[in-house]
């Protein structure tokens, strides 16, 4: 058979469910909207305003700030979990593998609302620091905050850097780290020289995978940010809602898919480039 | 009292249907679809269809008319919409939905963006039962004179509080905006009511507001917002925040939360900002533009306004009753509001409109305006 005709369910599925939504987004972007109505007078406007409005470059940049803060928090994380797992435990790697994968399961909000009760003024955090005796009063700025937002998506989005991470580990091959150990290089010589160089790729798609997620996020600066906390997700939801402003929300939302992976695209040629 | 003057204010033109209390009582709102003879909606337009609803949960009379439905051998599916512009953008892509609400709010953004279609509220046995201040609502009238809508329930604009935390409970939303309120209330993310009761409060006019009065209005809005802990995602969220005891108030109120924390084992209670005017809401149903069954839908609605069904539905979501009949029936949780504020067209309850309109006069505000205004705000 053919290369074409074996690719072709996948492109299909792809033109349908990927491109032609993305073209759709794209007309709408270039739309008028007046008088509670999108009409189809192509236009500029609505990028102009995107990229001229004080207010949209106030959440974009608070948007691109809370997905890096994520995603090296993620990574930093990830990273020494998934050598544990490869180089320290590798007997239990698998069980622990599995119970990385099985957090992936549980319900989005669910957690969300379960971080809740604990960073509230009668949660665990609090409750407990207040018990111990080093708070007299609960601190309000463990919820409704930067804090809550930085808290929540780390924990939802750090199986999405381990695994990346930990596939790359296992790409590693084992002769090279012997290799290294008999030239006496020790555990973080060979870390440093051999292991990080090798899986500098498996972290620039942790990095790919989490900065991403975050910066489309808007349901959890929603639920656990304040009232100064929103990401350019939400100000597209509001055009696509209660402003029903589709043409400014397209844009909007074509704007941060630009920007983002403008980002990403920069750092992941950064890392190609360093470990070529 | 209350009762009996609601009940007289209607009862005395319920017999007819032909010439309604509506096409008396507002002068120049009267339209051939209030006027015009026609024969009643019958249930029969229901037998084995089915209507496809979108809007407020609980509103729908999924409950209240179980049996009605079952009669009928009808099926209702029921979407909650997330705002008022899903809403409307569901429908004017085409969706096909025989059912929506339509919140007084909103009533005349759905009427312009033609998502909604007239009613002819002389097939509607219960129409005439409707309390006054609802049936003659601008808010549910085209400018075609056309009605849009159907009143089923309505309520005041009450903030709520937890009373064990909150002492003497605010008169004026200006004391929110005290050092004493920093991260104890929340608020829906939406400038309607924020926007107007500052204005109030500073001796503007809104929503009629000018560009410069807006502007002086914004800066206290800011102070607001920066004082509330977050945006509530629903009265339900807000409650639950003042049940976990994150926060102590939410400026966005109803009644019902009362019943929420109850079941919860908390205790909440409300109050009126001066400022709200004793402003109210009511929602009504309305039939789409993308309805694919209009007389089912209609039959539909009457039934939903009937005594019983109305009484069941209000106390359901502790709101006031739309049909004046209904108001004898009510359970104790609904037995909460004052009817004479709804028994005469105007004069009572302001059911007021929070927004600007889309095209302002020169030098006034419209509503993009305030919604960039309300962005500036809370980009901090």
């Amino acid at each position: 058979m053919v290369p074409a005709v074996q690719l072709a369910p996948v492109t299909l599925f792809y033109a349908v469910f990927f491109l032609v939504p993305l073209g759709i987004l794209v007309a709408y972007s270039f739309a008028t909207f007046s008088d509670y109505q999108t009409t189809w007078h192509l236009t500029f406007a609505n990028y102009r305003e995107v990229v001229e409005s004080d207010v949209f470059r106030k959440l974009f940049v608070r948007t691109i700030r809370y997905a890096a803060i994520v995603s090296i928090i993620v990574i930093a994380l990830a990273y020494p979990f998934a050598y544990a797992l490869t180089f320290i435990f590798p007997r239990r790697a698998q069980v622990l593998y599995f119970l990385v994968l099985v957090s992936l399961f549980g319900g989005f909000l669910v957690r969300v609302y379960s971080w809740r009760t604990m960073l509230g003024d009668q949660g665990l955090l609090n409750q407990g620091l207040m018990s111990l005796g080093v708070i007299d009063e609960p601190i309000k700025a463990f919820l409704n905050s930067g804090y809550a937002i930085v808290i929540v998506l780390v924990n939802f989005l750090l199986p999405l850097g381990v695994l990346p991470i930990y596939n790359a580990m296992q790409n590693v091959p084992a002769g090279l780290i012997e290799a290294s150990r008999d030239l006496g290089g020790g555990r973080l010589t060979t870390l440093r020289r051999v292991v990080l160089p090798l899986t500098m790729r498996g972290v620039a798609a942790a990095f790919a995978f989490t900065f991403i997620a975050t910066a489309a996020e808007w349901v959890t600066p929603q639920l656990v940010g304040g009232t100064h906390d929103q990401f350019v997700g939400n100000a597209i939801q509001y055009q696509f809602g209660t402003a029903i402003n589709w043409p400014l929300g397209a844009a909007l939302a074509l704007s941060l898919i630009v920007a983002v992976v403008v980002i990403v695209g920069l750092v992941v040629g950064a890392v190609r480039l360093v470990t070529r | 009292m209350a009762v009996t003057a609601v009940v007289s204010a209607c009862g005395s033109d319920s017999d007819g249907g032909t010439t309604s209390s509506a096409s008396t009582a507002a002068a120049g709102t009267s339209t051939a679809t209030e006027t015009t003879a026609a024969a009643p909606v019958s249930a029969d337009a229901c037998k084995g269809k089915s209507l496809n609803f979108i809007g407020l949960a609980g509103e729908e009379g999924e409950k209240e008319l179980k049996d009605w439905r079952a009669a009928q051998d009808m099926q209702l599916k029921v979407n909650n919409n997330a705002d008022w512009g899903q809403l409307i953008g569901a429908i004017k892509v085409g969706q096909p939905y025989d059912l929506n609400t339509i919140p007084v709010l909103e009533g005349q953004r759905m009427i312009k963006a033609g998502v909604v279609q007239p009613i002819d509220t002389s097939k509607l046995k219960n129409w005439d039962k409707i309390v006054p201040a609802l049936r003659e609502s601008p808010a549910i009238r085209g400018e075609d004179g056309k009605i849009y809508g159907v009143p089923i329930i309505w309520g005041d604009g009450p903030y709520v509080y937890a009373p064990d935390r909150v002492d003497t409970p605010p008169t004026s939303i200006m004391e929110l905006l005290q050092p004493e309120w920093k991260g104890r209330y929340t608020m829906f993310d939406d400038p309607g009511l924020p926007f107007f009761m500052i204005a109030d409060a500073m001796g503007f006019d809104p929503p009629n507001l000018t560009t410069e009065q807006l502007g002086q209005v914004k800066e206290k809005v800011k102070e607001l917002v920066d004082n509330a802990a977050a945006f509530q995602a629903s009265y339900q969220d807000a409650t639950d925040r003042m049940v976990a005891g994150d926060v102590d108030l939410a400026i966005g109120g109803w009644e019902a939360m009362l019943g929420f924390a109850k079941d919860k084992g908390a205790k909440l209670d409300y109050k009126f900002f001066d400022e709200s005017k004793g402003g109210g809401y009511f929602d009504g149903m309305a039939i789409p533009s993308t309805a694919e069954n209009p007389e089912c839908a209609l039959a539909y609605i009457d039934e939903l306004i009937s005594p019983e069904a109305n009484a069941a539905l209000a106390t359901n979501l502790t709101s006031g009753a739309a049909n004046a009949d209904s108001v004898p029936l009510l359970g104790k949780s609904a037995q909460v509001y004052d009817y004479d504020l709804v028994s005469k067209p105007t004069g009572g309850i302001d059911f007021v409109a929070y927004y600007p309109p889309e095209e302002a006069k020169d030098g006034y505000a419209s509503l993009k305006d305030w919604q960039d205004a309300w962005a500036e705000v809370k980009a901090g």
